[in-house]
């Protein structure tokens, strides 16, 4: 999304070989009728609303192929644009009940029903699409399904209410966690049910989630990291009104009438285990349940909680600034909830545009230690390039010592199928010398 | 040395090795090491290219006393494989008839009279690869043409 690729860490960073996971997003134009009465006549208007479908692309291609491209910025750290004219052998994510498949994007519909709330998390709906469900709400027996939701990552979560032919971890909970696992080929499944005690720390669910987490698809979405996707960091001290509207989905604009509807919507985890996914009602634009969104209480604990795993980011580590500078640890004066973007006139879209990578110093990540001061200035560091696509044209890499040519994906040489089998890629190259002869010349001088 | 790059992304052994770079890899034996074990976590390819007009002998000389990663059974095997008569593909006749090819040589494989090939030595340029398969078969290929299967 945004020419930013979901990593092997589950970070959004610079497209790269590792990368596998590409968000596609597609604006679904609906143009709805509304018939006002009135005692003497009646008239009807029509309103367009443009919402937005989002797919999880499966990449497995060279990422380095020059089609990828639209302009090479540096020569050593090209931007990758995907182009969104996907065709039919483009695959998705889809997700049934207990397993992960990788299908057409275009064939399958259920690889569009994957959405964002306003933290950031990656939810699967089993039921309605965006599409559906904006037509649902002007149904009066429409069934709602929204609610039944999946956030994928390391573990995904979900309520054993939706979910009853999976047994509950422990009989004192109701919240079981799956990891995802990759499969050789192409299916990804769902495995190891492991029980999260309800009182497990943040600290401690984050290196869970590390130990959890043995390849580079799995995403960790816990609610930390979850913010870092979006940008949009939620405030702990977020009130009741304020709720309302950081919960406005990314999914839509914010001035589409559906946002106040996706804002019901409660986090369906909490890193505290309380597990709340109950509708609250609106009316007004103000919250009339006494019910707080699960995912803010959760923002109060990671406020508090100072140590992270070496290996996890802060949330404003992500926060690229647009000239490439060197962003600080903590860029305080960048409006960082929903109600401060509403509040500053500046809409969620415009946010995540201006914080598109637009050159190499943007193709940069902010380390952070275990201890790491707010003030201080983060340590950067290049993502790791892969020399031998780098170097190579056209898929071809010259040794510059022989001047031999090699392939960077040997499936053509293999006979394989690439899509089928996935790349073989160049990893190492070496030299192997055999001394065949030893020849001792001798002159005979007369 | 070519990997699966799915078997890789697939084997939690690879996790530290994602965010080094290049040259922290190089100095990295225990990276190479695993490569080179004998696990079927991954499938792996072992491509050699020629880098000089060498005779089939060598090769076979070269196979026997050098190589490490094969056991003697299956080194006697694709030796015993290399004297079966083969009829040259179509890769292998453009590459008798390559002009950096001045010997002719058709590694190996056999080529109709017109070619005037040269069985006895392998041009440079010719490949040579092993495939370890996840099933643990090895496919051994001189060109393009699987040579032996193990």
């Amino acid at each position: 999304m945004n020419g930013s690729c979901l990593g092997p860490d589950g970070y959004f960073t610079v497209c790269s070989d590792t990368t596998l996971w590409a968000l596609l997003q597609r604006p679904i134009s609906i143009t709805t009728s509304r018939t006002d009465r009135t005692d003497s006549l009646s008239s009807s208007s029509s309103a367009k609303h443009i919402m937005y479908e989002y797919a999880i692309q499966y990449i497995d291609w060279d990422i380095y192929h020059p089609l990828l491209y639209t302009s090479f910025t540096q020569e050593d750290h090209p931007i990758p644009t995907f182009p969104p004219n996907y065709d039919d052998r483009t695959q998705c994510l889809t997700y049934n009940s207990t397993t992960v498949h990788i299908h057409s994007c275009l064939a399958n519909q259920a690889a569009w029903k994957w959405s964002f709330d306003s933290s950031g998390k990656i939810m699967y709906s089993f039921g309605d699409t965006n599409y559906d469900f904006f037509h649902n709400q002007h149904r009066q027996d429409a069934h709602y399904s929204w609610i039944q939701r999946i956030l994928l990552g390391p573990f995904l979560w979900y309520n054993q209410k939706y979910h009853p032919h999976i047994p509950p971890a422990s009989p004192t909970n109701s919240i079981t966690c799956h990891h995802l696992h990759r499969c050789p080929s192409t299916n990804v499944a769902i495995m190891s049910t492991c029980p999260i005690d309800t009182s497990i720390t943040h600290k401690s669910l984050i290196s869970i989630t590390t130990k959890l987490v043995p390849f580079s698809i799995s995403l960790q979405f816990d609610e930390l990291l979850l913010s870092d996707f979006s940008h949009l960091k939620s405030s702990s001290s977020s009130s009741s009104s304020a709720t309302v509207k950081e919960s406005s989905s990314l999914m839509t604009r914010n001035d589409d009438p559906m946002s106040q509807k996706l804002s019901l919507v409660s986090s369906p985890y909490s890193l505290n285990g309380i597990h709340d996914t109950r509708e609250s009602d609106i009316t007004g634009g103000v919250i009339s349940s006494s019910h707080t969104t699960s995912h803010f209480k959760a923002d109060v604990h990671i406020h508090e909680e100072p140590h992270l795993h070496p290996e996890l980011k802060y949330p404003s580590d992500l926060l690229f600034s647009n000239r490439g500078e060197i962003a600080l640890a903590r860029p305080k004066k960048i409006p960082t909830s929903m109600s401060q973007v509403v509040a500053s006139g500046k809409s969620t879209e415009t946010m995540l545009r201006d914080q598109e990578p637009h050159d190499q110093s943007q193709n940069r990540i902010f380390i952070n230690t275990l201890h790491d001061s707010y003030a201080r200035p983060q340590k950067t560091r290049k993502i790791p390039t892969h020399p031998y696509l780098i170097a190579s044209k056209d898929g071809l890499y010259e040794d510059p010592r022989t001047g031999l040519m090699f392939f960077t994906d040997l499936c053509p040489y293999l006979g394989y199928d690439k899509y089928t089998y996935g790349r073989q890629t160049l990893m190492g190259m070496g030299h192997y010398y055999r001394t065949l002869l030893k020849i001792k010349v001798r002159y005979a001088f007369n | 040395m070519y990997v699966s790059k799915r078997d890789v992304l697939a084997d939690s052994f690879f996790i530290p090795y994602a965010s080094m770079t290049a040259k922290e890899l190089t100095q990295n034996d225990t990276f190479y090491q695993y490569l080179y074990s004998d696990n079927r976590k991954i499938e792996r390819t072992l491509f050699l290219k020629m880098n000089m007009q060498i005779t089939v002998n060598s090769m076979r000389a070269s196979l026997e006393a050098d190589w490490k990663l094969l056991s003697p059974e299956h080194k006697a095997a694709l030796i015993e494989s290399s004297f079966k008569k083969r009829d040259a593909d179509q890769n292998m006749l453009k590459t008798i008839q390559n002009p950096d090819n001045p010997s002719h040589c058709s590694c190996g494989q056999s080529a109709p009279e017109i070619f005037k090939a040269d069985p006895s030595c392998c041009s440079r340029g010719t490949v040579m690869s092993f495939t370890w398969l996840k099933n643990g078969d090895m496919e051994l290929r001189i060109g393009t043409s699987i040579l032996y299967s193990i």
